[in-house]
């Protein structure tokens, strides 16, 4: 078996690293040509869902941070908003005080019903494919949701489909919503494999920020 | 405390949706009138033609032999005091304090006295200028003796004719609690029952004023006249006025700055609901519709084409590149030229020591939180003008003349409250257009700028370039400075008088504060200015040309003191020899904000010092630096006003400018191709409360002539923060605001707890 | 159109759906006290509470008010006797005074939520602009509001 490059490099790290790098992007000692052919299907097909959880318009809210971004370039929340103790914001200024449950075209400040932020624990900033993921597919960091769920959820959530009704002058995300939804079964079909890591097997800075915020969560 | 009209069920005025009033009464009378009903007297007050100061104003000073008559002071029968106040209540304070001196003096009720806003009218005018407006935080310094005369007259005419009543002489009366008092015989009469005799006495040309020791108001910290009607919803601003029959006007100009309007469809808009009619303005196109937001909603669904305008000269980049150039090759003019500069600048560049360095300044927006607005009635026979401004005299001549109305047709009246004024509201061009639109409907309309025309039709403080160059002495110290100062106009657009001034010797007085004189002694110097041309309207801003040159001049001495490792306290002092009173505020600036004493690493202090508007004021300023984060920890101000006539609003006057003056160090206003970049809070961002740091001020009255208070304390702001950045990290910034550095305000009390930190 | 209550009062009013709320406050209610000042929801003079809750009125449309019970600057209290306007005048907090209704409908709403906040509670409910630069004096008033000594306050 011809391992790429990485992924050596990684086999070399550390066994139970590497083992766990294994189970998650599934490519067990069984593997065979059908799998793989899956396996890269699936990988492709996150790759496109990846561009939406990466989109500014979702990775904005899905911050690891104690306060929310707007805009393409990301920049913090105006206002000095903070994330608050339970992800709405804070007492005299929550996400509800400025966003309603529809985008206004008058303030041209965007709304969708149950405005928030995801958890910490759903924090996706800095994180490789593999990494997000792996997040993305956690049902501790997700929500508690399982793949169809999670399905589901961006199929139709209110508050998701902010992602493609932005309001004003805002980008919506770069892939259809029912386009997404044929992803994410693609991807659910195909085992949801995970790409790995980036390199030796040590996880990125934001992503072991994020597990640590997961974990305080 | 006294009520201010607003509050007083004297107002009439209606709500929006109600119906016009019947015709016959006067629409004044709806609204910031006070006509008393009868049995009320007028003390009118003689007041002695002053010589016009500014250029200006020989243009309205009155005939030759016509002496101001001044009604500041109206009493009824029922004992009711009426105080005229002629200055913009803008947030300063100025409604308590002159009217308090005036009571005081007079012996009023202070509680009972009732309060009018003055219309225009050429007994309000500032004493001093011969011109009617609110600024320069000069109201104080140019009404107290006034105010004190017309309160020293009112009481003796009053005592004298309590005096005759009873037959006494009116030197064994007093008066107290709007009451004159019988000293031996305890007899008393209110001011009412004897205002009509006092009325027909002729007015004492010299009363005799109050000693300190006779005073209760002055000097106290008194609860501001203004504030109770600001905690509930009750003060009226320019923007809640509603006059019956009035329509609403909404405006878009011109994207450029120079753009012009080309083409207008008004059946884009017709049938909207509300709309009454499209008028067509020279840059843009105003809809006036049943309410404000009828008109913004059709504005928005206008088919409308506006002449582009770009222009590539007109870009922050070619500004700045525009100021470079021309502050290395002129020309100039040489206001200040003192001393032996040349000599001396030899002398320095031979012994290799002469230092030089440039600095920068922003352009600016006003943005009072009340967006412009005005309401204005155009009839045939005249213009009448509710509006929060600061520039009434102004108003009416503008509108005099753009109207083809003699002065007496004009009538501006002033709104009792105004949402932040900083110099933006002395300019009558929202008032200008406003009456264009009137005129147009025949209609009185009230139109209101949103936040997008507010920014991007401001009359800016410009930005300027100051080239600073120091021949030092073997111990570091100057021997000679020489200053070159590159800026618009500031003073012109709100006193067109100063045109002449401008044309024959070429610089603006006002944007050459901070450097026409100086603390310091310096008696060799030389100050160049060069009037750079702009198409962009610049005018005067809170700090007016102080703010931008003495950045400029205490960034520098802060350099010329780590140039000379002296410490900069140290190196201030000796250059502040001669001036006592700013060496006392500098020390004690510095002594309450700890100087000196160690600070953990990424903190540093900075120091400025300044005499401005006749005040001088001293700021240290800590800041805790994690780049991109500048941490405003504390600002501690020394102010030395020469007298303090009430220390609660000079200090809330103090503190509030403080945070004014950060502003000018965390945005700026920039131009691209010709057009304003920034339209909202969202690309001008002000300081949060998060940011404000802990504020320490004290007021240390020195006796000496009173000084100005409202725009002082923004002035030391820029240079302190600077200095205080250096402390911190070794970074020099010459130029503001933070993020040409990459750097920007950070929260002065980092947070801790969860979902905040 | 719908129904609303403002200040414990019921309301029909006539409008597009919508117009933002802080409008209908203004032009058709006559409740000048909430204020315009940015229209993008960026500066707080607007604020007005919505069930309770703090709401910047210039993005919140009239439809949105529909069975919903507003509170404003003008329905804070009958007489000035609210905790944080006794503070307001107390602390002499105002200056220009624009953007005090907001401020105190924001500090009205946090104290709501943290009847005794601290500081870092109060600096980022707080996000309403005060060009004048009132800010310490806001801080100390709703520190005194809520039974705080002053000090701590950072100003």
């Amino acid at each position: 078996m011809r391992l790429p490059r990485r992924l050596a490099r990684t086999w070399t790290a550390g066994a139970g690293c590497a083992l766990a790098l294994l189970i998650a992007s599934g490519l067990g000692a069984r593997a065979d040509r059908n799998d793989r052919t899956d396996r890269s299907e699936g990988l492709r097909a996150f790759g496109e869902i990846a561009k939406v959880l990466r989109h500014p318009r979702c990775l904005n809210c899905h911050t690891t941070t104690s306060f929310p971004r707007q805009g393409d370039d990301r920049h913090p929340h105006a206002n000095l908003v903070r994330r608050g103790p339970e992800d709405r914001g804070v007492p005299g200024m929550a996400c509800g005080t400025c966003h309603q449950a529809e985008n206004n075209p008058a303030s041209g400040v965007p709304g969708k019903p149950g405005w928030r932020l995801a958890p910490l624990s759903m924090g996706w900033e800095g994180l490789a494919d593999g990494e997000l993921c792996r997040v993305f597919k956690d049902p501790r960091r997700n929500g508690g949701r399982d793949l169809p769920a999670l399905t589901r959820h961006l199929a139709s959530d209110p508050l998701v489909a902010y992602g493609w009704d932005p309001g004003g002058n805002r980008q919506p995300v770069p892939v259809p919503r029912e386009e997404l939804v044929q992803l994410m079964r693609a991807w659910t079909s195909a085992g949801a494999p995970c790409a790995a890591a980036r390199a030796a097997g040590a996880p990125s800075a934001a992503a072991a920020a994020a597990a640590a915020a997961a974990a305080a969560h | 405390m006294p009520r201010a009209e607003s509050t007083t069920s004297r107002r009439t005025e209606s709500p929006a949706a109600a119906p016009p009033a019947a015709g016959g009464t006067s629409r004044r009378a709806f609204l910031w009138s006070t006509a008393l009903a009868g049995g009320g007297l007028l003390l009118r007050c003689a007041l002695p033609a002053k010589a016009a100061t500014m250029t200006g104003a020989a243009a309205v000073a009155p005939p030759a032999g016509e002496l101001p008559l001044t009604p500041w002071v109206r009493i009824t029968a029922a004992n009711v005091v009426t105080i005229v106040v002629s200055q913009a209540e803008i947030g300063q304070g100025i409604s308590t304090t002159l009217p308090a001196i005036l009571a005081d003096e007079l012996g009023a009720d202070w509680e009972a006295v009732q309060l009018e806003t003055a219309p225009f009218a050429p007994a309000y005018r500032n004493p001093q200028r011969n011109w009617m407006f609110t600024g320069n935080s000069e109201s104080v310094q140019a009404f107290y003796d006034l105010m004190r005369q017309m309160g020293a007259a009112a009481r003796e005419m009053l005592v004298e004719a309590a005096a005759a009543r009873w037959g006494v002489a009116p030197a064994s009366c007093h008066a107290a609690g709007s009451a004159i008092v019988h000293d031996a015989s305890g007899r008393r009469l209110t001011f009412g029952e004897v205002a009509a005799e006092a009325a027909k006495l002729p007015v004492p040309a010299s009363p005799r004023l109050k000693a300190d020791a006779e005073l209760k108001l002055i000097g106290k910290p008194l609860p501001r006249v203004d504030v109770p009607a600001k905690v509930d919803g009750s003060a009226r601003f320019g923007i809640d006025l509603a006059l019956p029959g009035m329509l609403a006007g909404a405006v878009r100009t011109a994207p450029d700055l120079l753009g012009k309007l080309r083409r207008v469809e008004p059946s884009s808009v017709s049938g909207m609901p509300g709309v009454r009619a499209v008028v067509p303005l020279e840059r843009g196109v105003a809809v006036v519709a049943d309410t404000w937001w009828q008109a913004r909603t059709a504005l928005a669904k206008l088919q409308v084409e506006f002449e582009a305008a770009p222009d590539a000269r007109l870009s922050s980049a070619q500004i700045r590149d525009d100021h470079r150039r021309i502050l290395e090759a002129g020309p100039w003019v040489t206001p200040v030229a003192t001393g032996e500069v040349e000599q001396r600048m030899r002398a320095a560049a031979g012994a290799g020591r002469v230092v030089t360095a440039d600095y920068e300044n922003p352009f600016m927006a006003h943005a009072t939180m009340e967006p412009m607005n005005c309401t204005v009635s155009v009839t045939p026979g005249g213009c009448e003008v509710w509006a929060p401004t600061q520039g009434q005299e102004l108003a009416v001549l503008t509108l005099a003349g753009v109207l083809g109305l003699r002065n007496d047709q004009v009538q501006v009246n002033r709104s009792p409250y105004v949402g932040g004024a900083f110099g933006r509201r002395l300019l009558p061009d929202f008032i200008v257009q406003c009456a264009l639109v009137s005129k147009a409907v025949g209609r009185p309309v009230k139109m209101i700028w949103d936040r997008e025309e507010d920014i991007r039709r401001d009359w800016f403080r410009p930005a300027t370039a100051v080239r600073l160059t120091c021949g030092l002495d073997a111990a570091g110290l100057p021997t000679a400075l020489a200053a070159r100062v590159v800026s618009p106009t500031i003073l012109l657009p709100v006193f067109p008088a100063l045109a002449p001034m401008l044309r024959e010797k070429g610089f603006d007085p006002s944007a050459l504060e901070g450097m026409l004189e100086t603390i310091y002694e310096l008696p060799h110097r030389r100050v160049d200015f060069h009037l750079w041309e702009t198409p962009i309207p610049t005018s005067v801003m809170r700090t007016t040309g102080y703010g931008p040159n003495l950045f400029a001049l205490e960034s520098f001495v802060d350099e010329l003191a780590h140039a000379a490792g002296t410490d900069p306290l140290a190196y201030r002092r000796r250059l502040l020899g001669k001036n006592p009173r700013a060496r006392r505020v500098l020390d004690r600036a510095a002594q309450l904000a700890g100087w000196g004493t160690p600070l953990p690493p990424g903190r540093g202090r900075g120091l400025a010092v300044a005499e401005a508007f006749g005040t001088l004021v001293a700021q240290v300023i800590e800041v805790a630096v994690s780049a991109p984060e500048v941490r405003v920890l504390r600002v501690t101000s020394a102010v030395d006003c020469g007298r303090v006539l009430d220390p609660g609003i000079a200090a809330s006057n103090i503190e509030g400018g403080v945070i004014f003056g950060l502003a000018y160090c965390k945005s700026e206003i920039t131009f691209d191709h010709g057009a304003v970049v920034q339209s909202n809070f969202d690309g001008y961002e002000l300081p949060y409360l998060a940011e404000a740091p802990e504020l320490v001020t004290e007021l240390m009255p020195s006796g000496e002539k009173l000084g100005g208070i409202g725009e002082t304390s923004p002035v030391t702001v820029s240079p302190a923060l600077a200095n205080a950045i250096f402390a911190a990290c070794g970074r020099r910034l010459r130029a503001m605001p933070l993020g040409r550095h990459g750097l920007r305000l950070g929260v002065a009390r980092p947070p801790k707890g969860k979902g905040y930190a | 159109m719908p129904s609303f209550k403002v200040n414990g009062k019921v309301h029909d009013v006539d409008a597009d759906p919508g117009t933002p709320l802080l409008w209908i406050l203004r032009e058709q209610l006559g409740l000048t006290g909430t204020k315009f000042g940015c229209g993008i929801a960026r500066c707080g003079a607007c604020t007005v509470h919505v069930d309770g809750e703090p709401v910047r009125s210039c993005s919140f449309p009239l439809a949105a008010a529909a069975g919903r019970e507003v509170t404003t600057i003008e329905g804070l209290s009958p007489d000035r006797s609210h905790p944080l306007q006794r503070a307001w005048i107390a602390e002499q907090v105002p200056q220009c005074g624009y953007c005090q209704s907001g401020m105190l409908m924001t500090a009205a709403a946090l104290l709501r939520a943290r009847p005794r906040p601290t500081d870092e509670e109060i600096d980022f409910a707080m996000t309403n602009l005060c060009r004048c630069g009132t800010y310490a004096r806001v801080r100390r008033a709703i520190r005194r509001a809520s039974g705080q000594p002053a000090q701590g306050a950072g100003a």
